[in-house]
């Protein structure tokens, strides 16, 4: 065998310089590199839902009067805007004198909620979601998270909402 | 021609701790996972003031991570074994 053919290293030397003692240890390592990194990614996106649910509740909306007490009998539910122009909403006057609030978003695929007092509860027509009209709730249907409640509270003859629950 | 040079060989220590690390910190990140799909929703459900409290887990267990690989910081082998020399 020339000399030549002797130093020319095989391929695969150049490709994986690993002795194969060495190689299972090198792998686990940077697996375990890898799972430190992704583990960093879950984090940041973990702090930066914080830092925006933050930043939400932080932000200061503008009390919005609803509708007058004396104007919306137990069992009625009155609709209207809030936070903003586009962000239907509804108030409840439950049997109890309770008045709850919340947004008409159903927390499946976002369709608007409806009050259905006769069956005393808050129904979803697009995909019969059904949600418990004190605590917003999920009770049936696709939904899992309760539905987004709003502040409210009384001034005089008036509901007014106030913003999100702290 | 020169004896080839041995490459650094884990010590029986090393190798149990590398799994035992591993199987620890997938497990874990599994819960990590979880955490984040559980702040979404606190998020979108409208609670965001305990989002605080699953990032501090989160943050938890990334700094364990981080704890684990100084822990097992790979010491100096000095220059790769080439089987062909």
């Amino acid at each position: 065998m020339s000399d030549d053919a002797k130093d020319r290293k095989p391929g695969w030397v150049e490709a994986f310089p690993y002795h194969w003692d060495s190689d299972d240890l090198v792998a686990r390592r940077e697996l375990l590199h890898f799972a430190v990194y992704a583990s960093g990614a879950l984090f940041a996106g973990a702090a930066a839902m914080a830092l925006i649910g933050r930043a939400e509740h932080a932000s200061k909306v503008a009390p919005l009067r609803i509708a007058r007490v004396d104007a919306l009998p137990i069992g009625q539910a009155h609709y209207f805007r809030f936070p903003g122009p586009e962000d239907e909403a509804m108030l409840l006057h439950l049997p109890g004198d309770l008045f709850v609030a919340f947004s008409q978003r159903c927390t499946h695929l976002s369709c608007s909620v409806v009050y259905q007092p006769e069956r005393s509860r808050l129904f979803c027509p697009c995909h019969e979601g059904v949600f418990e009209p004190r605590t917003g709730e999920p009770i049936a249907g696709p939904p899992r998270r309760p539905l987004k409640p709003i502040a409210i509270r009384r001034e005089g003859a008036w509901m007014v909402a106030v913003g999100e629950p702290a | 021609m020169s004896a080839p040079v041995r490459p650094h060989r884990p010590s029986t220590w090393q190798m149990p701790l590398v799994m035992a690390a591993l199987t620890v910190g997938l497990v874990l990140m599994a819960l990590q996972l979880w955490v984040l799909t559980t702040a979404l929703d606190l998020l979108l459900g409208g609670h965001p003031d305990q989002v605080w409290q699953l990032t501090v887990v989160s943050g938890v267990i990334f700094a364990g991570g981080l704890g684990v690989l100084a822990l097992l910081r790979r010491p100096d082998r000095g220059p790769p074994f080439r089987p062909d020399r």
